[in-house]
C-alpha cells in the first residue's frame, strides 16, 4: 500500500514542479500568426518599476463596416480582464450589431460612429455580430489576468 | 480589401451565417488554452506516463487484483417499480421530444428539443452514464417500444434474418458519423430534428423487426453501443435477471476497470472508439485558424486558377473536403493505432496478431477519448443546459407553464476562462494517466513473461502522449474568426487574377497596431 501512495505523492510533487516552472507571472495576450487580431499598445508602465495600482487600460478599437463586412479594423479584439473596452462602430448601412456574452446591442445608423463601452469582466471569447446582415464580424477575446 | 471583397458579398454570408463556434445547439465561449499551458500539459503526460511504468517495472504484482462486489438488488420491488416508471419517462421523452421538434418554437434556441437532445442527452446523459453505469441499456426507448410492440402483437420481433457476424458494429458506426456530420455541419432546425428522430425510430423498429431486439440493440443502434462503451468506465455494473421476471443485479467495481473486462469483438467496434477520439478532435480542430487557412492558403491558391469563377466552386468544395475530412479521420487514426500496436508485437516477439493485440487494447483508448469529449462540451453543458427548466414548463411553445417556470430565463453561466483552462488540462492529464494505466494492466495480462509486459507499453506509451498532445494542441489553437476564409474576388482576366492572387494575400498579413 505504501508503494502507491509513494507514486502518487512523487506525481504531485512532479507535476506542482512542471507547473511552477512554466507559468507565466502574467498571462500573455497570444501572438496571432498571420491573423487579423488587435491588441491594443501596452500603456507606458515600465514593468521594472513596481506599481501597486496599475490604472486601468482603456481600449480603443475602431471597426468600419460596408455592405454587412467588416471593412477596416481587426476581426479579434484581445484584451485582458477588467480592462475598459470601447468599441466605436461606423457602419454604411442601419443595422444592429451585437456582443454576445456580454449582451451589448449598438444600433448602428449609416453616417454615425456608434461606441459601446463596458469594462471586461468576463473572460472568454464572445463572438461580435450583425443581426440584419446575419453575419459574424469577428470575436473579443477577454483573457485573464 | 475593397475590391478583394466585392465581387462576394453574397457567397460570404454563406460562410459566415453561423457563429464562429457554431455548434447543432449552443455557442461555445471557450478561450484557446495558453500555449504555456499546453506546454506544461504536455511535458506533464510525459512525465506521468513514465512515472506510470516506473510503478509498473518496480510492482508487477500489481495487476488485476481488481474485484467487484455484487450488492445485489437492495428492494427487487422497488427496484422494478422504478425501472418501469423510467421506462415509461424515457419513451414519453422521446415522444415530446419528436413533437416539440415539429410543432415547437422555429428558434432553435427556444425549442425544447434542440437543448433536451443535444444537450441534456447527448452531453448530460453520458457523463451520468459514466457516474452510474448504463442505465441507457435499462430505460432504451426504441428498446422499451419494441417490448410494447411485442406484448401487443407476439412474436413481432422474433428474428426474421440472421444477423449476420461481418457486420459487427458498422451500422451503429455508420449513424455515429452522421450524428456528427449531423452536429457539426447539418444545422438541423427543430424541425428537422423531429423528422431526424422519427426516421431513426422507424429505422430501430424495423431493424429490430428484421434481426432480433437483442442482435439491433446490442450492435446497431448507435446509442446502446457508445452508451455500454462509455457505462463501462462507472464503478456500477447492472446484469440483467437470468430468466424474465427475476430481477438483475448491481454489481460495484473500481472507476474504469469495466474497461479491462472485455475485449473488443469486433473490428467495427475498434473502428467506433477511434471515431470517438477522432470526432472530437475534428470539431475542435476543423474551425481554428491553421486548418482553415490550410484550406484557403494552402490547398484553394493553386486550385483556383484552373477554373473560372473559383470562389463559388470552392466555396462547395470547402464543405466537401471538410466533411471528407471528418469521415476520413478514424481511419487516419486507424492507421496511426495499428503502427503503434505493430510496433509493440515486434517488440515483443508476440505470437498474437496485429488485429488481436488492437482488439485487445481498444478499450484503453476510452478514457483518453470520454475526457477529451468533456473537456471540449461541458461547458456548452453548463451554460445551456439551465435552459431547459424554462422549456419544460411550455415545450410546445404555445404558452403553457406546467411547472410555473416558463417565464423564468436563468442568467446564462459564463464560467471563468482560466477555471475552464485548469479543468481541461487536469481532465486531459487525468484520462491520459488512467489510459497509461489500463494499458498496462492489460499488457501484464498478455504478456506474462518478465519485463516483456512493461517492454510491450513503451510503444503505447508514445501513442498515447501523442493522442493526448495533439487533443492538447488543438484545444490551444486559434479560433478562426469572421472573416478568415476571406476570398479571392472573381477575377475576369487573367492578369487580374495574378493581381488578386497578391491582394488575397495582404487580408491575411498582420496588421500590427
Amino acid at each position: 500500500m505504501v508503494k502507491p501512495v509513494a507514486f502518487v505523492v512523487l506525481a504531485l510533487v512532479v507535476v506542482g514542479g512542471l507547473w511552477t516552472l512554466f507559468k507565466p507571472a502574467r498571462t500573455e495576450l497570444p501572438a496571432r500568426d498571420g491573423a487579423k487580431a488587435a491588441a491594443p499598445a501596452a500603456m507606458g508602465v515600465p514593468a521594472a518599476a513596481p506599481v501597486q495600482s496599475p490604472p486601468v487600460r482603456d481600449d480603443v478599437f475602431e471597426l468600419t463596416i460596408n455592405g454587412g463586412k467588416l471593412r477596416s479594423g481587426a476581426e479579434v479584439f484581445l484584451v485582458h480582464q477588467g480592462e475598459r473596452v470601447t468599441l466605436n462602430i461606423r457602419s454604411d448601412r442601419r443595422d444592429e450589431l451585437h456582443l454576445h456574452g456580454y449582451d451589448l446591442h449598438a444600433q448602428l445608423v449609416p453616417g454615425q460612429i456608434e461606441s459601446l463601452q463596458f469594462t471586461a469582466d468576463r473572460t472568454g471569447r464572445f463572438g461580435i455580430e450583425l443581426h440584419r446582415a446575419h453575419s459574424e464580424l469577428g470575436a473579443l477575446e477577454v483573457y485573464p489576468q | 480589401m475593397e475590391k478583394v471583397a466585392r465581387g462576394v458579398a453574397a457567397p460570404m454570408l454563406l460562410l459566415c451565417s453561423g457563429s464562429a463556434l457554431a455548434h447543432s445547439m449552443g455557442v461555445v465561449y471557450n478561450l484557446p488554452i495558453p500555449f504555456w499551458m499546453y506546454a506544461f500539459a504536455a511535458s506533464a503526460a510525459l512525465v506521468l506516463s513514465f512515472l506510470v511504468v516506473g510503478y509498473f517495472v518496480t510492482a508487477q504484482d500489481a495487476a488485476r487484483n481488481f474485484q467487484t462486489i455484487d450488492i445485489g438488488v437492495p428492494a427487487a420491488r422497488a427496484t422494478g417499480a422504478a425501472l418501469r416508471v423510467l421506462r415509461g419517462l424515457s419513451v414519453f421523452a422521446l415522444l415530446v421530444t419528436i413533437l416539440a421538434g415539429l410543432v415547437g418554437p422555429a428558434n432553435p434556441f427556444a425549442n425544447f428539443s434542440m437543448t433536451f437532445f443535444w444537450v441534456i442527452f447527448t452531453l448530460g446523459f453520458t457523463y451520468l452514464t459514466a457516474l452510474i453505469g448504463d442505465l441507457y441499456a435499462l430505460i432504451n426507448p426504441w428498446h422499451v417500444i419494441c417490448d410494447g410492440i411485442e406484448r401487443l402483437s407476439p412474436g413481432a420481433f422474433r428474428p426474421r434474418l440472421r444477423y449476420p457476424p461481418w457486420l459487427g458494429y458498422y451500422p451503429a458506426l455508420a449513424f455515429y458519423l452522421g450524428f456528427i456530420w449531423l452536429e457539426l455541419f447539418g444545422q438541423a432546425p427543430p424541425r428537422a430534428l423531429g423528422l431526424i428522430l422519427v426516421v431513426y425510430s422507424i429505422v430501430n423498429i424495423a431493424g429490430a423487426a428484421a434481426f432480433g431486439r437483442q442482435a439491433w440493440f446490442r450492435q446497431a443502434e448507435l446509442f446502446s453501443v457508445f452508451l455500454r462503451l462509455i457505462g463501462k468506465i462507472s464503478p456500477f455494473e447492472y446484469q440483467p435477471g437470468q430468466a424474465p421476471g427475476e430481477p438483475g443485479r448491481i454489481r460495484v467495481r473500481q472507476p474504469f476497470i469495466g474497461l479491462l473486462q472485455e475485449p473488443a469483438d469486433h473490428f467495427s467496434l475498434l473502428l467506433f472508439v477511434l471515431f470517438m477520439l477522432s470526432s472530437t478532435a475534428f470539431d475542435g480542430v476543423h474551425e481554428t485558424r491553421p486548418w482553415v487557412l490550410l484550406f484557403w492558403k494552402g490547398i484553394y491558391p493553386p486550385l483556383s486558377r484552373l477554373i473560372a469563377q473559383p470562389y463559388l466552386f470552392f466555396v462547395d468544395i470547402y464543405y466537401d473536403w471538410q466533411w471528407a475530412m471528418l469521415l476520413a479521420s478514424p481511419f487516419l487514426y486507424l492507421a496511426i493505432y495499428l503502427l503503434f500496436v505493430w510496433l509493440m508485437k515486434i517488440v515483443t516477439g508476440s505470437g498474437r496478431s496485429v488485429r488481436d493485440l488492437a482488439l485487445q487494447f481498444a478499450f484503453s483508448l476510452i478514457p483518453i477519448a470520454f475526457v477529451y469529449n468533456v473537456t471540449h462540451y461541458y461547458t456548452l453543458l453548463v451554460g445551456q443546459g439551465p435552459a431547459i427548466l424554462t422549456m419544460i414548463s411550455d415545450p410546445f411553445g404555445i404558452g403553457w407553464n406546467l411547472f410555473g417556470t416558463a417565464h423564468s430565463y436563468p442568467a446564462p453561466i459564463i464560467l471563468l476562462a482560466d477555471g475552464v483552462w485548469h479543468t481541461q488540462v487536469g481532465l486531459i492529464l487525468f484520462g491520459h494517466i488512467v489510459s497509461v494505466y489500463l494499458a498496462h494492466v492489460q499488457a501484464l495480462e498478455l504478456f506474462p513473461k518478465g519485463k516483456q509486459g512493461v517492454r510491450s507499453q513503451l510503444p503505447m506509451l508514445v501513442l498515447m502522449v501523442l493522442l493526448t498532445t495533439i487533443g492538447l494542441r488543438i484545444l490551444s489553437l486559434p479560433i478562426a474568426a469572421g472573416q478568415v476564409q476571406d476570398p479571392l474576388p472573381q477575377p475576369s482576366s487573367s492578369a487580374e487574377a495574378t493581381f488578386a492572387l497578391a491582394r488575397a494575400d495582404v487580408a491575411f498579413a498582420p496588421t500590427t497596431r
